[in-house]
């Protein structure tokens, strides 16, 4: 077993990704367009590409499209403030982290889903209780990576500052949340990826018809339309590998020194 | 084999393939610092003080929940702790020493949505470590498959439960798929990358004494690899806790997800708030039965970390 090889270039790999992709799908359509495997309802991919060419233009999907990326983004921004706030004092003062840690820890492994019928009675319908539905499953990671991150601060530069005269809250302003910032990012790309697929689930719970999940509900319901179901899947899986490159994107950007501080 | 000319190249893997598993991969680092014990305060306080501490957002937790179910409109949903947990004791314990102590709802529902995620997370471990093992080996196939992979991470699973059910039919197997194929992509993701950045040292080693194929997967790759797929099994975990709940939204008949939608139905809302009661203490469970195994199976890679790669 061979370990050891050249990592391959930037553009081989882009041109192997693309070789596989179409590859796979090319081998899906042949496999069930053969007859090799028999089951109804398996997902064609011309078919499926088909259905999203025409959700594409079709401007009820797209509205529905806004709405899930708003509430997403909705509860991507109250979970940002919450979590870094809470996260950095956490980190920060060892009486927050004792008083906070037994409700970080039992809230952080319930199902924010099962809250949402709950949200929906406390605050009515609409974007507001699938938002913070999201928000309560993208909080944690954040909240997490940024505690530990203010945690890991140099100490060097901690004392730096100190014997410069910096109190505790000017260290904490200048020193460790900047250092926490890093971290920080990452529990916010962690809580991208949950947060869209939380979405997308509370709309199916809780949603009212809104939403891709909403339109995905109303057209499951007659099982002709699962080429439809499979494209806007597919249509939102996209949108999440977009948001993901783009935040590795301002990651590289805004935080790229974070790389000599690795050091 | 020119093993210097190679070696600053050899070590790319580690950061190179700039998407794979970046936003996994860093949350490896977390789980294993230890909070520094009075790392900012110096001295700890003494215990009085730390109980109190340690009490006093649950106390308001408690505080404010009893305070809104007071509320005339409000009260109709939301039960008062008390209440509620005395409805988890009905609901989910017993007196009978026959049954173990549990109640009804913990063996019509409670145990077959465990059974059900632990399946799924079975079927995922397996799935997500063969493959994850077999495309991190070869950076070929590591690029060939990595657009689709990072796309099966963001497919919002839980739209699928209807094409599930299709599938499958009704029953147990749709919804134990439903939760493998949710869950197997972080497990998946960082096989990959544990896979794909054994480092250097060990790379060499093999190479350099022909290790034969068997030993290099058993004794370098998979437990070089084992801290990420630990990482990666953690994320799982808690979306295994959301899908269960969802898959069994539709077309059951028990589960604490039916349950939840059966004693909101119903108007219930003692038994709903029973059922998150429940929820918290499942996944309270899941969580310290995931950290005892980890501390077990890992045991040895603090002690290495400190001096390898």
């Amino acid at each position: 077993m061979k370990l050891m090889r050249e990592p391959l270039s930037g553009r081989k790999q882009v041109v192997l990704g693309v070789v596989g992709t179409v590859g796979s799908a090319l081998v899906a359509e042949l496999v069930v367009r053969s007859g090799l495997i028999h089951v109804a309802g398996l997902p064609v991919p011309s078919h499926v590409l088909s259905g999203a060419s025409r959700l594409v233009s079709d401007p009820v999907f797209w509205q529905q499209v806004f709405f899930t990326l708003g509430e997403w983004m909705l509860g991507l921004l109250v979970a940002t403030v919450a979590g870094v706030l809470v996260g950095g004092l956490m980190g920060a003062f060892r009486s927050v982290f004792v008083a906070f840690e037994w409700p970080v820890e039992s809230f952080r492994v319930l199902p924010s889903v099962a809250v949402g019928p709950i949200l929906v009675l406390l605050i009515g319908p609409g974007m507001l209780p699938l938002a913070l539905t999201v928000a309560l499953s993208c909080v944690w990671p954040i909240l997490l990576n940024t505690m530990y991150g203010v945690r890991s601060t140099d100490t060097t530069a901690v004392a730096t500052a100190r014997s410069f005269g910096a109190g505790n809250l000017r260290v904490l302003r200048q020193v460790k949340i900047p250092s926490a910032l890093p971290f920080a990012f990452t529990g916010v790309r962690i809580a991208a990826s949950i947060g869209l697929i939380v979405a997308v689930s509370a709309e199916l719970l809780i949603g009212s018809g809104s939403g891709i999940g909403g339109y995905i509900l109303s057209n499951t319901a007659n099982a002709t339309n699962l080429d439809l179901v499979y494209a806007a899947t597919l249509v939102a899986g996209l949108l999440g590998v977009l948001v993901n490159v783009v935040l590795a994107r301002l990651d590289d950007v805004l935080l790229g020194w974070k790389k000599g501080l690795a050091q | 084999m020119t093993i210097p000319a190679q070696a600053h190249v050899v070590t790319q893997p580690a950061q190179a393939p700039e998407s794979v598993a970046v936003a996994e991969r860093e949350t490896v680092a977390p789980p294993a610092r230890k909070p520094r014990k009075g790392s900012t305060q110096g001295t700890r306080s003494p215990w009085p003080v730390r109980a109190a501490l340690r009490l006093v957002v649950p106390a308001l937790i408690l505080g404010i929940w009893w305070l809104l179910s007071t509320v005339p409109r409000l009260g109709l949903f939301i039960k008062d702790p008390v209440t509620s947990c005395e409805r988890f004791v009905t609901d989910f314990l017993s007196s009978d020493p026959g049954s173990f102590f549990l109640g009804d709802a913990t063996y019509h529902d409670f145990l077959p949505s465990v059974q059900r995620a632990l399946e799924g997370l079975a079927i995922a471990l397996v799935v997500g470590v063969v493959v994850g093992v077999v495309l991190g080996i070869s950076p070929i196939l590591t690029a060939l498959f990595q657009p689709l992979v990072h796309l099966g991470r963001s497919l919002p699973s839980p739209a699928l439960l209807g094409v599930f059910f299709f599938l499958f039919g009704t029953g147990d197997s749709p919804k134990v798929f439903l939760i493998a194929f949710s869950i197997v992509w972080p497990i998946l993701l960082n096989t990959i990358d544990g896979v794909s950045s054994v480092g250097l040292a060990r790379a060499q080693t093999a190479a350099v004494f022909r290790i034969p194929r068997r030993d290099v997967l058993f004794s370098i790759l998979l437990p070089g690899a084992a801290p990420k797929i630990f990482a990666g099994i953690r994320t799982s975990l808690s979306f295994s806790l959301i899908i269960m709940i969802i898959s069994e939204l539709q077309k059951s008949e028990n589960g604490l997800g039916y349950l939840l939608v059966q004693s909101q139905r119903n108007f219930d809302y003692a038994g709903f708030w029973a059922v998150l009661i429940a929820l918290v203490l499942l996944g309270v469970a899941f969580n310290v039965i995931f950290k005892a195994i980890e501390r077990r199976a890992l045991a040895w890679h603090r002690g290495a970390t400190q001096q390898n790669d």
